[in-house]
């Protein structure tokens, strides 16, 4: 059984170095210990199964195919993940822009909510352990997520998944960490407010 | 001078609505001493605040549980197949 990547990135070294050297069960093995973090970001940003399975097949060949390349200036997984981000960035690049969140009107939701915004809040973050266990969460996530912009989506899920630096980020969205900073903040803003929205069975609007 | 110069003279000091423009900085660990302090302040008297931040780093945690459940059990085997038919016997480049 593989172990726990992000827990073992010096294993993932070791394992770099031998596949480098033509071992290839050791590059299997990385393949073992980050296959399901890469598919759950490429389902998380392009929100299909089936193009998530291609981008994960496709960052692996890449990753084969350059991994002489690796220096190991940045953790493995890091240089994985980055990978696997241009693939999904890529593919939605090719899209036709959706009409989601960037239409979602947030500040003025914030500013005209009285002396304090936060009245009436749901405690669903309360306990965390049980909400993981939740369908309603689940859905209310799924939802939340399907109604950002796949920008919003790809940064807030780079960042939770890998803690991509806001240079990374700023780098592959090509604009200014300031500019990268605030707009992750503003996605993650629209996510907690939809999700809320979402647990407390108000209609999408 | 900005407004956070106008703070800064009697010290950082954080309300409701000034906490929600520093949610970002503060759960990424980019707040300058001082107002990471004055943060700590405001939301150790206020159990809203507590709430919203609690949301705000608890919804992307989340988001990232989510998606690692719907990973498929049978992904791993169909993707070595897959990469094993391709690139088993070369070597990577250099």
């Amino acid at each position: 059984m593989s172990r726990d990547a992000a827990a073992q990135p010096n294993e993932d070294e070791a394992l770099v170095s031998a596949a480098q050297a033509g071992d290839y069960p050791a590059f299997e093995e990385l393949v073992r210990r980050h296959q399901k973090n890469v598919y759950a970001l490429a389902l998380g940003m392009l929100r299909n199964p089936a193009e998530a399975e291609e981008v994960v097949q496709e960052t692996f060949l890449s990753a084969f195919s350059h991994l002489g390349t690796f220096r190991g200036d940045a953790r493995f997984s890091t240089w994985l993940y980055r990978v696997a981000s241009n693939h999904a960035l890529m593919r939605l690049r090719k899209k036709k822009p959706e009409p989601q969140g960037d239409s979602y009107d947030l500040e003025p939701r914030l500013s005209t909510a009285g002396a304090s915004p936060f009245d009436a809040l749901t405690q669903w973050a309360r306990r965390p352990d049980d909400a993981l266990q939740s369908r309603e969460v689940e859905g209310a996530l799924d939802a939340a997520l399907d109604r950002l912009t796949p920008e919003d989506r790809s940064l807030i899920l780079l960042r939770a998944f890998e803690s991509a630096s806001h240079e990374d980020l700023a780098h592959q969205f090509s604009t200014t960490v300031p500019a990268i900073k605030s707009r992750l903040h503003r996605a993650r803003l629209l996510l907690r407010q939809l999700l809320d929205e979402g647990l407390r069975g108000k209609p999408p609007r | 001078m900005s407004a956070r110069d106008d703070d800064k003279k009697d010290g950082w000091q954080v309300d409701c609505r000034k906490l929600v423009g520093l949610l970002g900085d503060y759960v990424d660990e980019q707040l300058p001493d001082d107002v990471r302090a004055a943060f700590d302040d405001h939301i150790a008297q206020c159990a809203p605040c507590v709430a919203f931040l609690r949301q705000y780093r608890f919804a992307p945690a989340q988001a990232r549980a989510t998606l690692l459940q719907k990973v498929p059990v049978d992904l791993e085997s169909r993707l070595l197949t897959f990469l094993g038919d391709r690139v088993r016997d070369r070597k990577p480049e250099s």
